[in-house]
């Protein structure tokens, strides 16, 4: 930590030394007493000056908090000298929604992001401070400016504590009230009814009693309506495969970090609920890097999804590589993938169409963004042409995709992501192909 | 590590020094600054004035460092303070030990009240420890000015006032405080290189 004097060192001495050379040039000595105060302070303030030390440890209350919540932070201070320290947050990131220190909020407090507090030598002492809420993603939070004031204000010692910390923002939690239903199942138990027969909930079919047949399946019903015994039969319910496909292309020429933030927040929502369910929830990211994570279960899983999904990152290149480097742990066959994309990038576009053709069932959330006003063109008729004409482009893109199979349902911002889903089922549903 | 805090600082609920509170601080400057304008004019006779001029020039110093928040506007209004005092002395025929005293000390608190107004600025959450504490403290500072005060108005009754054994006895003095505080600084200022290199 750097030490340095404050104006009031330089004050003091000119102060003296110079009234007290007025003072005996006009022969009037009275005129020193001026200064008196200044020589006491000067007096006072070298007594108490030293070799001071300030040592200072950086706390996250919590490492994790949802959109909307204070990043809060603890220093523990421990100096070696009285006086009073003043600590300071420095936000290091641009994506703080203010990083000004002391952001007013609602009901009128102010939550300080600087601090200062008295300390007495040899005693420990917190500063709490926060800063308002990111957005979501994975922060390093933690720079603190410190400021030792030392007794009597001649010298100051300031320095920066650079222990990061690395917060996780998660977005903000949506409650699905509907799921995707997948086509393709595996052996393991779960809830997604299988086109196989077999002990399960959901009816399938009545057949004649057999050999080894239950007699809790026998449909007494059915029975008493025929001339012979009749038992039902079931769908059994499976566990599935479930891999998200995050789109990252950046260059597409639109507000990229909402869109990437959209497909975030439907990912993160869609892992929760698909693992609740016992499914196994993968991750696949494609776009600027190349990024997966193979399918798993249960809250561990939750927690890796969730960390690489909040370090999603925005590159200005994107990889040459494509899905066929993936291993098939990551992209289990037969697996259902889950695309979230606004479709604006062709390479994504085409690995839709691979992921099809080998034979995954897939589907599209696409994460809708907004539009340049074609008012504002320099030329709005031209403007207004391209727009019809992009859309058309997009309207086939669409129409070829769901000739293969792949369901697509459109997602706003401020909408909940049900609809999306409820479009998705609906779309689904109608292609024809059906889930048993 | 079991981390101690402090009795006297709870971490909740500590008491905050409002923006109101800190805004007396500048109103309390001006206010002390105008008062030794006052009393300094009051003890000059025929050149009052000249002694109200750069007494008012020192007001308007102190107000426009606190107004442009710059330390170094507010020390730079000590300079006519001091002219404006000497001015008033050299008027009086008598010694005025008392007035100088006053004048200093209400001088040096109008200087703290502005620097501590700059110090304590917008943004910053002020707890009540700091502000007991630097009131401690210049309540310490001007408590020795009052006994150095003393101390030199019962030196000087030992010799007649403005003898030139006493100009000497104070020019020595200053220049040997001075000397001693030098060398502490060099001390302590090695200290700070030496942690530097590290």
């Amino acid at each position: 930590m750097r030490r340095h004097s404050t104006v009031r060192l330089p004050l003091a001495v000119v102060s003296i030394v110079g009234s007290a050379i007025l003072a005996v040039m006009l022969g009037r000595p009275e005129a020193a007493l001026f200064s008196a105060p200044w020589a006491a302070l000067l007096l006072l303030g070298l007594t108490a000056t030293g070799d001071h030390r300030l040592r200072a440890l950086v706390e996250l209350t919590d490492d994790r908090i949802m959109v909307g919540d204070d990043v809060e932070l603890s220093v523990t201070v421990h100096p070696d000298c009285s006086g009073w320290v003043e600590a300071r947050l420095r936000p290091e990131t641009t994506l703080w929604a203010d990083g000004v220190a002391g952001v007013s909020v609602a009901g009128g407090g102010v939550r300080p992001s600087s601090v200062s507090q008295a300390v007495t030598a040899g005693r420990p002492s917190v500063f709490d401070l926060s800063l308002p809420s990111p957005s979501w993603g994975t922060h390093e939070v933690g720079k603190v400016e410190l400021l030792l004031h030392e007794p009597y204000g001649l010298f100051e010692r300031g320095g920066l504590v650079t222990e990061s910390r690395r917060v996780r923002v998660h977005p903000s939690p949506m409650d699905l009230n509907r799921l995707l239903t997948p086509w393709l199942v595996r052996r393991k138990t779960g809830v997604h009814p299988s086109v196989a027969v077999d002990r399960g909930v959901e009816f399938a079919d009545i057949r004649t009693f057999g050999s080894g047949d239950s007699l809790r399946d026998i449909n007494w019903r059915a029975s008493a309506r025929s001339d012979r015994i009749l038992v039902s039969q079931r769908h059994p319910e499976r566990a599935s495969d479930v891999v998200l496909l995050i789109d990252s292309f950046v260059e597409s020429g639109h507000d990229v970090r909402s869109v990437v933030g959209l497909g975030v927040e439907a990912a993160v929502a869609l892992a929760e609920s698909h693992l609740a369910l016992t499914d196994r929830v993968g991750l696949v990211e494609l776009g600027g890097v190349l990024r997966w994570v193979s399918p798993g279960t249960g809250r561990l899983q939750l927690h890796r999804l969730t960390d690489a999904l909040l370090g999603t990152r925005l590159y200005a290149n994107a990889t040459e590589r494509d899905l066929n480097i993936v291993p098939r742990r990551a992209l289990p066959p037969r697996s259902f993938v889950v695309a979230l994309s606004p479709l604006l990038d062709a390479r994504f576009i085409e690995a839709l169409f691979t992921l099809r053709g080998s034979g995954h069932d897939v589907a599209v959330i696409e994460c809708l963004y907004e539009p340049p006003d074609a008012e504002q063109a320099i030329d709005p008729e031209l403007a207004a042409a391209a727009v019809r004409m992009f859309d058309a482009e997009r309207s086939v893109m669409r129409d070829r995709l769901a000739e293969r199979g792949v369901a697509i349902g459109q997602w706003q911002a401020g909408e909940h992501l049900d609809l999306a889903l409820a479009e998705v089922v609906s779309r689904r549903r109608r292609s024809g192909r059906s889930g048993r | 590590m079991t981390v101690s805090r402090s009795v006297s600082e709870p971490t909740t609920g500590r008491p905050m020094l409002a923006r109101s509170g800190r805004a007396v601080l500048p109103l309390v400057a001006i206010g002390l600054a105008i008062l030794v304008a006052i009393v300094i004019s009051r003890a000059a006779k025929g050149f009052e004035p000249a002694v109200l001029r750069f007494e008012i020039g020192a007001v308007f110093l102190l107000g426009a460092g606190i107004a442009v928040q710059s330390e170094k506007l507010v020390a730079f209004a000590t300079g006519p303070a001091i002219v404006g005092l000497l001015l008033g002395i050299l008027d009086s025929d008598d010694v005025v030990w008392g007035s100088s005293l006053l004048a200093g000390c209400l001088w040096y608190l109008a200087t703290e009240a502005a620097l501590s107004s700059i110090e304590l600025g917008d943004g910053l959450a002020v707890s009540a420890s700091v502000v007991h504490r630097r009131s401690f403290e210049v309540a310490s500072v001007v408590s020795l000015a009052a006994v150095i005060g003393v101390v030199s108005l019962a030196g000087a009754s030992l010799a007649p006032d403005r003898s030139v054994l006493v100009q000497v006895l104070l020019l020595a003095f200053v220049l040997i405080g001075l000397v001693i505080a030098g060398r502490h600084l060099a001390a302590t200022s090695g200290d700070n290189r030496a942690e530097e290199a590290h």
